[in-house]
C-alpha cells in the first residue's frame, strides 16, 4: 500500500479581523490565519485603525470590483513584523503606517511620469487588498509611510488619511501665508484642516453649523468662527474681502454651492 | 478646494465663476511620500487628530460612531 506524502503545514496562529462579507453587511469578527507577505511586500502588526467615511465604499459595495469578504481600514498605524522577499529598505520592528494610496503599479503612463497617486492601477487597502480592521495586515513597499517616534499609533492613524488629504490640500491650494483661508465643516477633516491652516499662516475662518463648535474652532486655530445656520456664510466671507481658497470638507454639495460666492477673486 | 466627498451635484454657474476667474477643484488625498511629509508637519507643529477609540470587537459600533457625525472627530480603531 503505498503511503502518501504530507507535508505538514506551516503552523499559522489566527488573528482577529473585522471583514465585510458581502456588500451591506454588518460587521463580524472573525479568526483568520496571519498572513505571510510575498516579495516587495511586508507585514505590519496593526496598532491602530482609523475608520473613515470612505470606509463605506467597502461597506456598502459602493466601489467597483471589491472581491469579499473585504477587511476595511487605510488609515493604519503599526509595526514592520515580517519583511517579504526582496525587501531592505525597512527593519523588522520599525514603526510605519499605511493610508489610502497603497499601491502603485510603476509601469503606467502616469506612474511613468512620476504621477503615482493617479495610478491607473492604484491600489487601495481594505478595498483592493485587506486593510488595518485586522491584527495584522501586508502591504507593499511602496505603500509604506514611516512615523516619527513622538506620534502615537492613535494619534498617527488619521493623519494617514484625514491628515494628508487637508495637509496636501491646503499646501498645493496657492494660498499664502497672511491669506484669508475658510475651512468648511469642523468634522474629522476640517478639525485637522483648521489646525494645518492656521500651522501655514493663514487667517482662518472656520465654517460650522450651529454656535457650539465656536470656541472649538478658535482653540484649533480659526481666527473668525461663522455659523452657516444663523448667517451668510458667502456674505460673511465677503465682508472679510473673500476667501483665497475655501476647504469644503463637510460632504454636502448643497453646502458647498452655497458658498462658491465667498470666494474673492482669483478664489 | 473639495475634499468632502458627496454624490450630489455641486450647483454653480458659469457667471459664478467668470467673475473674479474663479476655481473649483476636486483634491485627494497623496501618496504615501505626502503622508511622511504630514506626519513629520505634525510633528514639528503639534497639529494633532481629536480622536474616539474603539477597540477592533466594536468595529461595527465604531463605524456606526463615525456615521453618525457626532464622534469628535476621528474614530480609531486599536488592536
Amino acid at each position: 500500500m503505498a503511503t502518501m506524502r504530507v507535508t505538514p503545514l506551516p503552523e499559522v496562529a489566527p488573528m482577529k479581523a473585522a471583514q465585510i462579507s458581502k456588500p451591506g453587511a454588518d460587521f463580524e469578527i472573525v479568526e483568520r490565519e496571519i498572513p505571510e507577505p510575498a516579495a516587495g511586500e511586508v507585514r505590519v502588526k496593526v496598532q491602530a485603525c482609523g475608520v473613515c467615511h470612505s470606509d463605506m465604499l467597502t461597506k456598502e459595495g459602493a466601489w467597483p470590483g471589491i472581491q469579499y469578504p473585504r477587511v476595511p481600514g487605510h488609515e493604519v498605524a503599526g509595526i514592520v513584523d515580517k519583511l517579504g522577499a526582496g525587501v531592505s529598505e525597512w527593519k523588522k520592528g520599525q514603526r510605519v503606517g499605511v493610508g489610502w494610496h497603497g499601491g502603485h503599479d510603476g509601469t503606467c503612463r502616469e506612474c511613468r511620469r512620476g504621477d503615482f497617486g493617479n495610478c491607473r492601477n492604484l491600489k487601495i487597502p481594505g478595498i483592493s487588498y485587506d486593510g488595518g480592521y485586522q491584527q495584522y495586515m501586508v502591504a507593499p513597499v511602496e505603500a509604506l509611510v514611516a512615523i516619527p517616534e513622538s506620534l502615537s499609533d492613535v494619534e498617527a492613524a488619521p493623519l494617514l488619511c484625514a491628515g494628508i488629504t487637508t495637509y496636501n490640500a491646503l499646501r498645493h491650494s496657492g494660498a499664502l501665508p497672511g491669506d484669508l483661508v475658510a475651512v468648511q465643516g469642523i468634522g474629522g477633516l476640517g478639525h485637522l484642516g483648521i489646525q494645518f491652516a492656521n500651522k501655514f499662516g493663514y487667517q482662518v475662518a472656520a465654517i460650522g453649523r450651529g454656535s457650539e463648535d465656536a470656541t472649538l474652532a478658535k482653540k484649533l486655530g480659526a481666527s473668525v468662527y461663522i455659523d452657516s445656520q444663523s448667517t451668510n456664510a458667502a456674505q460673511a466671507l465677503q465682508q472679510l474681502g473673500g476667501a483665497k481658497v475655501i476647504l469644503a470638507t463637510a460632504p454636502s454639495s448643497k453646502a458647498m454651492s452655497e458658498l462658491i460666492d465667498g470666494l474673492g477673486p482669483n478664489g | 478646494m473639495v475634499v468632502g466627498a458627496d454624490f450630489a451635484p455641486i450647483q454653480v454657474t458659469p457667471v459664478q465663476l467668470i467673475n473674479g476667474s474663479k476655481t473649483i477643484q476636486g483634491w485627494a488625498s497623496g501618496t504615501p511620500a505626502d503622508s511622511e511629509d504630514t506626519v513629520r508637519f505634525a510633528e514639528l507643529t503639534g497639529v494633532r487628530p481629536m480622536v474616539e477609540t474603539y477597540p477592533l470587537e466594536k468595529a461595527g459600533e465604531a463605524y456606526a460612531r463615525m456615521l453618525s457625525g457626532k464622534a469628535q472627530f476621528r474614530v480609531v480603531l486599536t488592536m
